[in-house]
């Protein structure tokens, strides 16, 4: 598209720019090259993107069958994007763009390396109802002196082709910085003023599309890793004088097939939250090594924590239902073996019919 | 607590906040995850991973509420002890329990219990999580009654963790602290419950119930969204599958014949990628962040390409024929209507017979090399597109399936999928007589690299 408008620009430029045999050129030609048609082309360029319904160019456009594989897949993704319009809006002012600077390129050369003569014909108008209309056009760069039209410059370059003149040649080439302006004013700048907003339009489109939105969402959650875990040992022998703390209210009789387990009543102590005061209190004030029994399911909570920062010996996760003890399960056990890493003088004892 | 915000709409609504609260590793950040949709939420075996309050917003197109994730009880024997010392009278409980959270020395003994507790008088709504699958124990009554003294309005969950063994035990001792009890698995509640649940809070708290509604109805929009969004990457997905081919300049046939296997290897490798990354679109469409996606661990044909379970997720081989005859038949509709009807429906007739031969004589081919001259000399070597008439509907199959499975999932579940070719031909069947004509018809230009304008609208039904 942008060779395709580089080229129309050249040639077309060239073509009215070379002028006759003795280089005279329409300056009206050029108004309507570098004025009217840019003008009409931006407005429908503009109008194309409003409304959603009639025909679609860009459709009808990428339907032709001049596209290799890669160019149509592209423009089945814009229309999958629903950017086919933004899509061809883009195409369209950089080809503009692109036919600006080629026109550009041209009158450049052509002002250095030939006598362009400016002169205007009509059989309808005169000076003074053209300098209006010339005024109007050259509102936009007002600042600019010598690019402004004027009656003398319009009444000495009124030209017929009957006639030969040419006798003050400088005067004929006045119009060429008005054409310049011209040029840059209807032609360039809006073009790129344009595309600039047609591709910002296009990107933030393009951003809120759907699937963009998605991935944009995908890259914002990365996987969490999982963490590992240091556990402690578990040990399977008791020694032989060792207490036994029902922590957590098990029925006596369910530890009865636990041989290694002195149940005696004088080798029970009773603490945490279903204990009375006195029995804290009790098991509180004893020095000596104690096996504390606790729910395998429910997880260590920080009143153990702080009752067993004053003591020493062994944890026993128990689980059970109707039918009696069955061995606790593996991510209950990890649990209280990872929550008694932490602390020294602790261990966790399973007895083997249980492991 | 300001207690109300306006919404888009301009309506005044009341400010809705839930602190999930209970022992440790009962499915309090589950629950927390399932409700606000958010698989981000860190959910661990390890207990006490939550050691702060956190507040997850739920945000919907006019409403919302906030579900504050809390660290479990720790030491509620102790707290209670505390309370007790400091309410003499029933009517002193709620600033017993404010005192207890300002309390700079039970902040520092108590801090689980001080974050757990700061919500609550703030004004945010209870939440009391158990695990249903473990007998009740009466060393949860201290913390239930601390809860009871905030004075806040309050609902139990039984979650049944493994099973629901110890569910009536616990509905016994719950119905005794709180007005509401729920069994709700955070895993497994489909959509439904969920909306219930919040509905629920309307009875405790009438002067919630408008801001409680226009979230049920946002979230049921969200779905219907959610449904159309997913309709939206398939319709692009099956399009860019169907249509897609690679290519490699060639000199000479014999070259062609060399690159076929790397070309091959690269197309069905994109054809993959292209079905993956729809995939994981799939899963952000409904907020799935967290799962690590495989598809050859999935029970889901590992393999786009392996024909012989195509029949399984596509259409069999009498419905493929039905559809392609039903598709040939209408393009040859077209011809005897732009004929004035001269033809003597032989477009129509004629149609149907093409479509029907080349699907049962078609219907084992996959995508073939071709060789193409060049303007400039030399040939192009192109494999792809597949030319099978069952490869949309495959596709299709595959996808839908997917999509239901993950519509449905839990944000608390990180399990891996597991997933089973079943019902999509039944699923084609039950659809209206029109818009299955109008899947075949589809399927049947986008196998001829035809674009389809409504794709999205013709699949969606099958979501």
């Amino acid at each position: 598209m942008v060779v395709l408008g580089a080229a129309l620009g050249l040639i077309l430029s060239w073509g009215v720019l070379s002028g006759d045999q003795h280089g005279r050129v329409n300056l009206l030609y050029l108004l309507f090259l570098y004025v009217l048609l840019p003008i009409a082309s931006l407005l429908i360029s503009l109008v194309s993107l409003l409304g959603r319904k009639g025909i679609n160019l860009a459709r009808l456009l990428i339907a032709l069958p001049l596209w290799s594989a890669q160019q149509q897949s592209l423009f089945r993704k814009t229309r999958q994007l629903n950017l086919h319009k933004h899509w061809l809006l883009l195409q369209s002012q950089a080809a503009a763009l692109a036919f600006s600077c080629a026109s550009l390129l041209v009158f450049f050369v052509l002002l250095l390396a030939t006598d362009i003569n400016f002169v205007w014909r009509s059989t309808l108008l005169d000076a003074t109802d053209l300098l209006p209309f010339l005024n109007t056009i050259a509102l936009p760069w007002g600042f600019w002196e010598r690019a402004q039209p004027s009656l003398v410059l319009l009444q000495a370059t009124q030209d017929s082709r009957l006639l030969i003149s040419g006798v003050d040649a400088t005067r004929y080439a006045g119009w060429w910085q008005f054409i310049l302006a011209s040029q840059l004013y209807y032609s360039l700048l809006p073009r790129a003023l344009v595309l600039v907003v047609a591709r910002l339009s296009f990107i933030h489109q393009a951003r809120q599309d759907l699937e963009s939105r998605l991935q944009q969402e995908i890259i914002r959650h990365p996987i969490t890793p999982s963490k590992s875990h240091v556990l402690a040992p578990v040990v399977t022998e008791l020694p032989s004088a060792i207490a036994i703390n029902n922590w957590c209210g098990v029925a006596l009789s369910l530890l009865k097939p636990l041989t290694e387990l002195d149940l005696r009543a004088e080798n029970l102590l009773v603490a945490g939250p279903l204990a009375t005061q006195e029995q804290q209190a009790s098991a509180e004030s004893w020095h000596g090594e104690q096996l504390v029994v606790v729910k395998a399911w429910e997880p260590p909570l920080g009143e153990l924590l702080d009752f067993l920062q004053h003591g020493r010996g062994y944890l026993l996760p128990l689980d059970w239902d109707e039918t009696g003890l069955k061995p606790p399960r593996p991510s209950h056990l990890q649990e209280w073996q990872r929550f008694v890493s932490q602390l020294p003088q602790w261990r966790i004892f399973l007895p083997q019919q249980l492991g | 607590m300001a207690d109300i915000f306006t919404a888009t709409t301009g309506i005044t609504l009341e400010k809705v906040i839930f602190a999930v609260v209970g022992h440790p590793n009962k499915g309090k950040s589950s629950i927390v995850s399932t409700l606000s949709q958010d698989d981000s939420i860190n959910i661990s075996g390890d207990s006490g991973t939550t050691k702060k309050a956190t507040c997850y917003q739920v945000k919907t197109a006019r409403s919302g509420y906030e579900l504050v994730d809390t660290p479990g009880f720790q030491r509620p024997t102790k707290v209670m002890a505390w309370l007790n010392q400091h309410a003499p009278t029933a009517n002193l409980r709620a600033q017993a329990v404010s005192a207890f959270v300002a309390d700079p020395q039970c902040q520092q003994q108590f801090p689980d219990e001080v974050e757990l507790l700061t919500p609550l008088i703030k004004g945010a709504a209870i939440l009391y999580v158990v695990d249903g699958s473990r007998p009740y124990g009466a060393e949860y009554e201290a913390e239930m009654e601390i809860l009871r003294w905030t004075g806040r309005p309050s609902m139990a969950l039984i979650n049944p963790i493994e099973s629901e063994q110890y569910v009536a035990e616990w509905e016994r001792a719950l119905t005794q602290y709180f007005k509401i009890v729920r069994v709700f698995n955070p895993m497994t509640a489909d959509f439904t419950r969920q909306i219930e649940l919040l509905q629920a809070f309307t009875y405790l708290t009438p002067n919630w119930a408008g801001t409680l509604n226009t979230l049920s109805e946002d979230l049921q929009q969200q779905r219907i969204t959610q449904k159309a969004n997913s309709a939206m990457i398939l319709s692009r997905l099956v399009e860019d599958l169907c249509f897609h081919r690679e290519s490699q300049k060639v000199l000479n046939q014999q070259q062609a014949k060399i690159i076929q296997p790397a070309l091959e290897k690269k197309y069905k490798s994109w054809m993959q990628a292209r079905e993956n990354q729809a995939i994981r679109e799939l899963f952000a469409n409904y907020q799935h962040f967290q799962i690590k996606i495989d598809l050859s661990q999935l029970d889901f044909p590992p393999d786009l390409f392996d024909l012989d379970k195509w029949y399984a997720w596509g259409l069999t081989k009498q419905q493929l024929v039905s559809a392609a005859a039903l598709a040939g038949a209408a393009a040859g509709v077209t011809l005897d209507i732009a004929l004035a009807g001269h033809s003597l429906m032989l477009g129509a007739i004629g149609g149907g017979l093409a479509g029907f031969g080349s699907a049962w004589f078609g219907a084992d081919r996959l995508a073939q090399l071709k060789l193409h001259g060049l303007p400039l000399g030399g040939y192009e070597a192109c494999f792809g597109p597949i030319k099978n008439r069952n490869f949309p509907y495959v596709v299709i199959g595959r996808f839908i399936h997917l999509s239901r499975q993950i519509s449905e999932r839990n944000h608390a579940n990180r399990g891996q999928l597991s997933l089973a070719a079943t019902d999509f031909q039944q699923k084609v069947i039950s659809l209206e007589k029109s818009t299955q004509k109008a899947l075949h018809q589809a399927c049947d230009k986008l196998i001829k690299q035809q674009t389809v304008d409504d794709l999205q609208t013709i699949l969606l039904p099958l979501l």
